[in-house]
């Protein structure tokens, strides 16, 4: 926890399960905070909803030229920019004989790419007024599996690139900090999507703690409280440090 | 910062430093707080700071390597406040040598200091975190337990042993709602590292310049909003892991 107050937040994925949840908890410490995704109806509901301190924004952060309007638009609008949630992801679970090309490279761009660009502008952003960046990985990372190929791998890149921005960050005294969450499994439809269709929920979800010495799965507000920790001043001398918030699963 | 009201924490080692940062941002946190350490003159001052500024806190003499100490914390602390949510292991020791120079005799007491230390704590209040359906406790680790350094062999031993130790913890009181973590402070100005930078100048110095990124040091104050935060129901599903407060040493 920690105050977020007159700060602007843009959240990537901002309408999806984990991201709508960091997106209401910045809200409610104060922040002004735009929602990017490219679920127009769930963005729009969303800002509907948080009301007045959330805009919501399209942005495909896979896209360069969108990143640069999007900051542009951000910046003519609040002012500034102090806070970055490169949030936004995508799991298609596939072992290597079934991974495609193109599932690879999609999967590399939405998860990886898109926070190269996200830091690399968002970076340019922020130098003047300091801030923070979190970045979202999992923790597929540590424990890749064969079930995710495409995605642990991207992932991986997000955690090596936190470190790099952090470290570019300091050495230029930018006064910004950069760190990364990685969430076991979290309660959202990115991870019941997974379930067989044969399957009931409570099996499905019964599999997947089974690896969980806590004994249940995360639910997108535990990872808020993370993000919202590591972008307030309670982190203040934490730069390329990686949270893991997993209930213990990769103890 | 998060809120810690009503919660009861245990800080050892909460003399100064690292320990007093961590028991004054416990205190401001709302949490009652149970300083310990060996000093009496500097743990009343702790409480003193406290006090002071609207927080609640009692001291009591502990030696972290004596088993009968453990125990009287531990039966204090229940008689006077009722329980124990937190027990931050947060006493330790470090003397920074090369290996030609290090004894065994300071292996030995740094691994006691620092190993047997949590290790009893830990023992000390699982079992009424246990029957209480839960609790927290964080071990004050250091980036020396994750990564060689030139100087410190026994120091890093001790620390690195420390993290392993905290791993198992972890994992065996998961089923209890018990989470234990570690937070790795880098280079933290204390009183204490203050007097190793006169005692060893270029070496500390040379150290902080050419391994922390941001290239300060941090406060306890730091120290102490990371544990907070891991101690509050805001970090609820967080456990055995390794939080790095060190301006960015581990990334570089």
């Amino acid at each position: 926890m920690g105050r977020v107050e007159n700060k602007v937040a843009l959240v990537t994925g901002g309408a999806g399960g984990i991201g709508s949840a960091i997106v209401k908890l910045l809200v409610q410490k104060g922040a002004t905070v735009v929602i990017a995704d490219t679920d127009h109806n769930k963005g729009h509901a969303l800002a509907a909803e948080v009301g007045k301190q959330a805009l919501y924004l399209p942005l495909d952060v896979t896209e360069e030229n969108q990143w640069l309007r999007t900051l542009e638009t951000v910046l003519l609008k609040f002012g500034q920019l102090n806070v970055l949630v490169n949030n936004a992801g995508f799991l298609e679970p596939s072992e290597l004989d079934e991974t495609s090309v193109a599932l690879w490279q999609k999967t590399l761009a939405v998860n990886a790419t898109s926070v190269f660009l996200g830091c690399k502008y968002g970076v340019e952003s922020m130098k003047k007024t300091g801030g923070a960046i979190v970045n979202m990985a999992s923790t597929a990372v540590p424990r890749p599996g064969t079930t995710f190929l495409a995605y642990s791998a991207a992932k991986a890149a997000v955690v090596s690139l936190t470190k790099t921005v952090a470290l570019d960050c300091a050495h230029n005294n930018y006064g910004i900090r950069c760190n990364v969450v990685l969430p076991g499994a979290v309660d959202t439809d990115m991870l019941r999507n997974n379930k067989e269709p044969d399957q009931s929920d409570e099996d499905f979800i019964g599999s997947v703690i089974a690896r969980y010495p806590m004994g249940r799965i995360g639910q997108p507000e535990d990872i808020a409280e993370a993000v919202l920790f590591l972008v307030s001043d309670d982190s203040a001398f934490m730069t390329g440090a990686e949270l893991r918030v997993d209930g213990g699963s990769t103890i | 910062m998060c809120s810690l009201d009503n919660k009861v924490v245990i800080i050892t080692g909460a003399t100064s430093g690292i320990g007093r940062g961590c028991a004054e941002a416990f205190a401001t946190a709302g949490a009652t707080v149970v300083a310990t350490g060996r000093r009496e003159v500097q743990g009343n001052k702790t409480v003193d700071l406290i006090e002071k500024n609207g927080g609640s806190a009692n001291f009591l003499r502990h030696d972290v390597t004596n088993q009968q100490d453990w125990t009287n914390v531990v039966s204090q602390t229940l008689e006077m406040h009722g329980k124990i949510d937190v027990l931050v292991n947060n006493a330790g020791d470090s003397v920074i040598k090369p290996l030609e120079q290090l004894d065994g005799a300071t292996m030995k007491f740094l691994i006691e200091v620092n190993l047997d230390g949590p290790f009893l704590g830990i023992k000390a209040v699982w079992s009424c975190m246990k029957e209480a359906g839960g609790g927290v406790i964080l071990n004050t680790n250091s980036v020396a337990g994750q990564k060689g350094t030139a100087v410190g062999s026994a120091y890093n031993a001790s620390k690195g042993a420390q993290g392993a130790l905290t791993k198992v913890a972890a994992i065996e009181g998961a089923p209890f709602n018990i989470r234990v973590n570690s937070i790795h402070p880098g280079f933290i100005l204390t009183e204490g590292m203050k007097e190793t930078l006169q005692k060893n100048p270029n070496t500390l110095q040379s150290m902080i310049r050419s391994m922390v990124p941001t290239g300060e040091t941090g406060r306890p104050a730091h120290i102490g909003h990371a544990m907070v935060y891991l101690a509050s129901d805001a970090a609820r599903y967080i456990t055995g892991v390794e939080c790095n407060v060190d301006g960015g040493i581990s990334a570089a």
